[in-house]
């Protein structure tokens, strides 16, 4: 039997700090103060309107999970707290878990937290969760088939403070911690029922309906069916047992939510604020126009909503102004999400797909990306560079030391050079076209003819800024070495409905480039490795690559044990890194504005808000 | 007269109906999986298929037009599958907002731009209509967006005098009771309808004024006043009455611009970000809402010159 370790937080401190830089820009001088409301701007048009945690894809946003669902109801781990990418045991629910029979079995106890009913957070409320997904898989929308909760074969409850898992097969300790576990949110007993009218069960109570398949469809539909009326949320007896740190206390239609504090917060961040309010804006231009207008200064006896934002947002288009936020007193904080950009090739494209199943072409058009440049010219200097699955910023304990450097750097001769050394004649703004067709070393490459061109369409979503200047500049810089690419500027509905898993066969495969407008973020899922969305056949590898190597890279990071887990990691991210299984680019990041009074503000790697860590300062 | 208006009403029965299949067919063709969109890349095949099967998009397209249709004729929109409530609540929601916001920028457009529209006329290739001319055309010219920002810029930002966004209330006595937010967006809009109406009226006074029966009434003595109130501004009036019904649609998109500068959730931003997003069940809802509304107020206008003028019934 082997016990490990598990999560870097638990093994001692992370060896990359998370806070230098951030913490000193919220932390000021001047006596705290109890009390306060503290507005939040909500992104545009994307109000919270599903609250219970069993989400589907439809209402899975950052608006209904991590800033809304997890202020009421506690995940088991809580992650990506002052910035950090590893567990934050002291803030969460469950000890760090114990794995033991060859990593078959994992061992978690709880801490005493309670319900705000006054009922304690059972074990029995880990199960009742794990219950509800292995009945309704189709309804949670992180569900990947043969994971989480497939990868369970029994789940039992000992006693009320303990939770074993039996595993179908022996995983990485770290990797099931962080993308399994991580899925876990105790529910309480209290929704354990098919009706309103049902009675409210009791701790020991036996026969709940959840404790068959069928009762816990049941289950999830009466709770899906009370999660429709989003006006009663807030006088809801189900939805009004929490065992966050806040309480729900009105919801408009528009969006705008209203949280107290949840005075049985068992957890050790107890709120200081006095209010934390939720703002809904119909476009980021009207949130920077209260911005501008509005109050630098909030806390007790400031203006009401409407004339202050706490904490907001620059838009995008309005970077150059935050110079004036900054006179007024704004503090500015620059938030970046662990994850990475990129925009996919198809490689079952039937015309294109020969041409990008070529490393060396993939190498070629990866030269041509400019990534510091886009960074400074598109995003307002608020990006980092891409150059792997495992990003080097922010800063964290996965990536190893080829993460922050660029393989295939802007380099247009290195194009042309890569090219040119495998039959192509480039054409300089015209065609480029393959002269010498055929296999060999020095040849174009399998199933691509004599006199084919490099002609392709790229579609990318509307309404970003960087995206449209950074895709243009490739446009151009393409043009330089004969690539001409059609641009196609569609909605981001039109991206995620186009852009998908096929084969040469299907009509669905005539998409040639394509990207989403949003890069990959490790959440839910936080450890970086890479079966969701670079192994054959995944959910998320739209590109439709395919790589044994690959595969059996991902493989070892996902089942490797512990004492193994990096070097697994690292030999993943080394391949992919230079594969391009699909083409770098650079990761937007977000400018924050916060009221230059309130502080503890610090963002978190995986985009949760904290604002019980939040607190008004005077003097 | 009855038969006519049966008969009007069978046409306007048509048409509702032909708008509803257009709109429907029309947003069932759109190439793309419907659910991976609205689901994300992430979706796994189970959970696309429990979709389809919840809103009824695995069922063929005519059964599944007859079941809209049906929910229609019992009240029932749809539902929203982004936004988690039906679209009945959302018009009930929103529309007020707009029928306020429109309406009091319209009343206000009316109030300036009809004794403007007549001021010109009578003082012609003078001084006031040659500034009144070349402000209706910076205005017309000047996109509803950016005479928004401009005010938000210089009244909210600059001098703080009002809130650069639109009342927050939760019902219509809520809005209504915050005048000075209200302030900056009807100015918004009324200034762009200002510079269409005057430009109007202007048109129809100096019409108007050219008109025999308005020589006779000044041969006849009366004076100016009474002539331009009696003669001009009454007869000068029935092309701004036409163009004022026209721009009832516009309560969806004129309101937009607005609604999306002033942070005022109303139904032509819902209308266009359903479009955006493919929330199907909130485009068609509102569709239905609008049509109907354009259809009666044309069937009622078809009526009202029916009584005014028998040749219309016979015709």
């Amino acid at each position: 039997m082997s016990l490990a370790c598990v999560g870097l937080g638990a093994c001692g401190p992370s060896k990359n700090g998370s806070e230098s830089g951030i913490a000193a820009v919220t932390t000021g001088a001047g006596r705290i103060i109890d009390g306060g409301t503290a507005y939040f701007a909500e992104q545009p048009e994307t109000p919270p309107d599903y609250i219970f945690p069993v989400v589907s894809g439809q209402y899975f946003t950052v608006e209904n999970t991590a800033d809304f669902q997890t202020l009421l109801y506690e995940p088991l781990y809580w992650f990506g707290d002052k910035a950090s990418t590893s567990i934050d045991y002291p803030l969460s629910i469950g000890n760090p878990p114990v794995y033991s029979d060859g990593d078959r079995v994992v061992t978690i106890t709880l801490k005493h937290y309670v319900w705000s009913n006054g009922e304690t957070v059972s074990a029995r409320d880990v199960i009742f969760w794990i219950n509800l997904l292995k009945a309704n898989p189709d309804q949670w929308a992180s569900y990947v088939p043969g994971g989480f909760p497939d990868n369970v074969k029994w789940a039992t409850a000992p006693n009320a403070t303990t939770v074993r898992l039996q595993l179908n097969a022996a995983y990485n300790p770290i990797w099931y911690t962080y993308n399994e576990l991580s899925q876990i949110t105790p529910l309480p007993l209290a929704w354990d029922r098919t009706s309103l009218s049902s009675p409210v069960p009791k701790p020991g109570s036996s026969h709940l309906p959840d404790s068959t398949p069928s009762g816990s469809k049941s289950v999830y539909n009466f709770l899906n069916a009370q999660a429709t009326r989003v006006a009663s949320y807030a006088s809801s007896p189900i939805w009004s047992v929490v065992d966050g740190p806040w309480r729900l206390i009105g919801l408009t239609d528009d969006g705008m939510a209203t949280f107290v504090p949840n005075r049985r917060f068992s957890g050790p961040n107890k709120p200081r604020l006095a209010k934390f309010i939720e703002l809904p804006y119909t476009s980021a231009a009207a949130e920077f126009s209260v911005l501008r207008a509005g109050s630098a200064t909030g806390g007790p006896g400031s203006p009401s909503s409407g004339d202050q934002i706490s904490v907001g947002y620059v838009p995008d288009n309005d970077l150059p102004q935050s110079g004036a936020l900054r006179s007024q007193g704004y503090q500015l904080v620059d938030w970046y999400p662990f994850q990475f950009d990129y925009f996919e090739p198809n490689f079952n494209n039937p015309t294109v797909g020969p041409i990008l199943r070529q490393l060396y072409f993939r190498q070629a058009f990866q030269h041509l990306v400019d990534q510091l440049g886009w960074v400074h010219a598109y995003y307002g200097g608020l990006g980092v560079p891409t150059y792997g699955p495992v990003p080097a910023s922010p800063p964290n304990p996965y990536a190893d030391a080829n993460a922050s450097v660029n393989p295939y750097p802007f380099s247009i001769p290195d194009a042309q050079k890569l090219l040119g050394g495998h039959g192509w004649k480039v054409v300089p703004n015209g065609v480029t076209t393959c002269t010498r067709p055929g296999t060999g070393p020095r040849e174009c490459g399998q199933a691509i003819r004599a006199g084919e061109g490099l002609n392709f369409t790229l579609l990318y979503p509307s309404g970003l800024p960087y995206t449209d200047g950074s895709m243009v500049d490739l446009q151009s810089v393409a043009k330089q070495v004969g690539i001409e690419i059609s641009l196609k500027e569609v909605t981001p509905t039109t991206i995620a409905s186009t852009i998908l898993t096929c084969t040469p066969s299907q009509p669905a495969c005539s998409w040639e480039l394509g990207q989403y407008g949003a890069g990959w973020v490790f959440e839910p899922d936080h450890y970086p490795s890479g079966e969701e969305i670079f192994e054959t056949g995944a959910l998320g590898n739209v590109s439709n690559y395919s790589n044994p190597v690959t595969d059996k890279l991902i493989a070892a990071t996902t089942t490797t044990p512990a004492a193994g887990a990096q070097a697994a990691l690292d030999a993943y991210q080394n391949q992919v890194r230079v594969e391009l299984p699909n083409f770098w680019q650079p990761s937007p990041g977000t400018l924050v504005t916060v009221q230059s009074n309130l502080h503890g503000f610090i963002p978190n790697a995986y985009g949760f808000i904290s604002p019980e860590e939040w607190y008004f300062t005077k003097g | 007269m009855i038969g006519f208006t049966l008969r009007r009403l069978c046409q306007a029965v048509i048409v509702l109906l032909g708008l509803t299949i257009l709109v429907f067919v029309l947003e069932h063709i759109i190439p793309g999986n419907l659910a991976r969109a609205i689901l994300g890349p992430r979706a796994s095949a189970g959970a696309i298929a429990a979709f389809d099967r919840a809103n009824g998009l695995d069922r063929p397209l005519a059964l599944q037009y007859l079941t809209f249709l049906s929910h229609v004729l019992h009240g029932n929109l749809g539902y929203s599958y982004r936004l988690n409530q039906s679209v009945d609540s959302l018009v009930v929601h929103e529309l007020p907002n707009d029928i306020i916001l429109v309406g009091i920028a319209l009343a206000l457009a009316l109030l300036i731009a009809i004794p403007l529209g007549v001021a010109q006329a009578v003082r012609r290739n003078r001084a006031l209509d040659h500034v009144a001319t070349g402000g209706a055309f910076l205005l017309y010219s000047m996109p509803a967006y950016w005479l928004g920002l401009l005010l938000i810029a210089g009244l909210a930002i600059g001098v703080h005098l009002f809130p650069p966004e639109a009342p927050q209330a939760a019902t219509a006595a809520g809005v209504l009771a915050q005048p000075h937010a209200l302030v900056l967006p009807v100015i918004t809009l009324a200034l762009v309808n200002v510079a269409l109406f005057s430009r109007y009226m202007r048109s129809a006074a100096i019409d108007t004024l050219a008109q025999d029966y308005v020589r006779v009434a000044r041969a006849k003595g009366l004076p100016g006043r009474v002539v331009l109130a009696r003669h001009v501004l009454r007869n000068s009036l029935v092309p701004v009455v036409t163009l004022l019904g026209l721009s009832v649609p516009g309560v969806l998109t004129t309101g937009l611009v607005v609604e999306y500068v002033f942070n005022f959730p109303g139904l032509g931003l819902t209308y266009f970000n359903a479009a955006v997003n493919a929330d199907y069940p909130v485009e068609l809802g509102i569709t239905v809402i609008v049509g109907v509304a354009t259809v009666l107020g044309s069937l009622l206008a078809d009526l009202a010159y029916a009584v005014l003028d028998p040749r219309v019934r016979y015709g």
